[in-house]
């Protein structure tokens, strides 16, 4: 079923950088009901991609996708365009958030929760290195963390280094990363649970650093 | 709920109503899974509009508990008067019961007074009874104690006026009392005088004021009630 969802999604036109400047623009200057809508469904392949990275449930996967829509829907109407971060940066934040929460309500999905706020946590320097769109001042800094990222990962074990390339790196699907890996979804999970939570852990001087440059 | 909220709650249901429509378009032609995926779209919408509506009610009912709850003055000004009610009566019942006992007190030294006088004047009766006296003699107001509170004291005190022979010239309307008499020499009823002499009054100034004794009755059981109540009390 949830292939069914992702071919369906994968049919959804994606924004392009200057087309999504003037969807907000209509939007948040002149009030457009319709660009808010092409917004909110061009960015519908972020919440699946979120939710399915948390866990392999069926179930528990569509309930996050309804709260994580909830947090896109909050994202594009909180959206400040006159700051410089990206929205997917921003509405990652607020759909992990809801799902968080949601996770935290449902004490039965705890491991999932831990999972979920691992990834919270070091999404942002993951999200960094593979963010390509780094402009010339930027440079020196997104070298810096490359370099130390690169170095982390490198430290884990070749499983766990192909489970964080592939979902955080080149933004595969899970079921289609560990069918390249020829493993149990189950067992995928795990291993990125492990990855993220030794990740967190080298990086932490990183994030640290990080937090206080702002 | 402010204006912008239910701005906002509005815009939330119709555009819930807009991802319903699209829904119901895409189901029609038969294209399911697109069509579940705008009705997750109005199902988000509705639950944007319906937390929007429920925080507005916390909000509201956060804002009622603030305006119930009394502030510090409210809270404390009426436990701050009870107390001060409380002292006042406190201390008017002790005001009131030290007046009373040093009312009290005062009225039992008249008493005990009065039943000295009254035993002194008890005691002069045998003495003068064996003297023949005078029917010329005029009392000495000292000599004859006439307290007002002493009902019986008072009741003797008639008899004898009754009895007493019309030349003798006490004054009745005087209030009865512990006075000295004016005239130290007309204090006429020294008891050790009458006990020295034996049962004779030697000075005849002195004879010559004295009432017949046997004009005088003392209720004597009236006296020991009061000797024996102003001794209970203390006094």
């Amino acid at each position: 079923m949830i292939q069914q969802y992702l071919a369906e999604l994968s049919k959804i036109h994606l924004l392009a950088p200057q087309e999504e400047t003037d969807l907000w623009h209509q939007y948040k200057v002149e009030g457009s009901r319709e660009a808010r809508q092409k917004i909110i469904e061009s960015y519908q392949p972020l919440v699946f991609k979120i939710a399915s990275q948390i866990t392999p449930l069926e179930d528990l996967i569509f309930d996050l996708i309804q709260e994580g829509t909830v947090g896109l829907i909050e994202a594009v109407e909180h959206f400040d365009v006159t700051k410089a971060v990206k929205f997917s940066t921003y509405a990652s934040h607020r759909i992990r958030g809801r799902m968080i929460d949601y996770l935290r309500r449902h004490r039965s999905n705890q491991e999932y929760l831990e999972l979920a706020i691992h990834q919270e946590e070091i999404q942002d320097i993951l999200g960094f290195i593979a963010d390509h769109s780094v402009n010339v001042e930027e440079e020196v800094t997104y070298k810096i963390i490359h370099q130390q990222v690169r170095l982390a990962i490198s430290r884990l074990n070749p499983k766990e280094q192909k489970v964080i390339c592939d979902l955080y790196l080149l933004d595969k699907e899970p079921a289609v990363s560990a069918q390249e890996m020829a493993i149990s979804l189950s067992y995928y999970y795990k291993l990125q649970k492990k990855a993220l939570q030794r990740l967190r852990g080298m990086l932490s001087k990183l994030r640290a650093e990080m937090k206080a440059s702002g | 709920m402010s204006d912008m909220d239910s701005g906002r709650l509005l815009a939330h249901i119709d555009e819930a109503k807009n991802w319903l429509d699209k829904a119901k378009e895409e189901y029609k032609g038969s294209n399911r899974i697109r069509g579940d995926l705008h009705l997750n779209l109005a199902q988000a919408e509705v639950k944007c509009a319906w937390e929007l509506s429920r925080r507005s009610d916390v909000t509201k009912i956060d804002a009622l508990r603030q305006t119930d709850q009394p502030s510090w003055r409210q809270r404390y000004i009426l436990p701050a008067a009870a107390v001060l009610l409380a002292g006042m009566m406190v201390g008017a019942a002790l005001y009131w019961q030290w007046k009373q006992s040093s009312e009290m007190q005062s009225d039992s030294i008249a008493m005990e007074t009065e039943v000295t006088e009254t035993v002194k004047s008890e005691s002069v009766v045998p003495t003068v009874q064996s003297q023949p006296v005078a029917s010329s003699q005029v009392i000495p107001e000292a000599a004859v104690s006439h307290p007002v509170s002493v009902k019986s004291e008072t009741a003797a005190v008639k008899t004898a006026k009754v009895e007493k022979p019309a030349e003798s010239k006490v004054d009745e309307k005087r209030e009865p009392s512990i006075e000295t008499p004016r005239n130290p020499s007309e204090n006429i009823v020294p008891v050790a005088t009458h006990a020295i002499g034996g049962g004779r009054v030697e000075s005849s100034s002195v004879a010559g004021k004295i009432q017949p004794v046997s004009s005088f009755v003392i209720d004597e059981e009236a006296l020991t009630r009061e000797a024996s109540k102003s001794l209970r009390l203390g006094k």
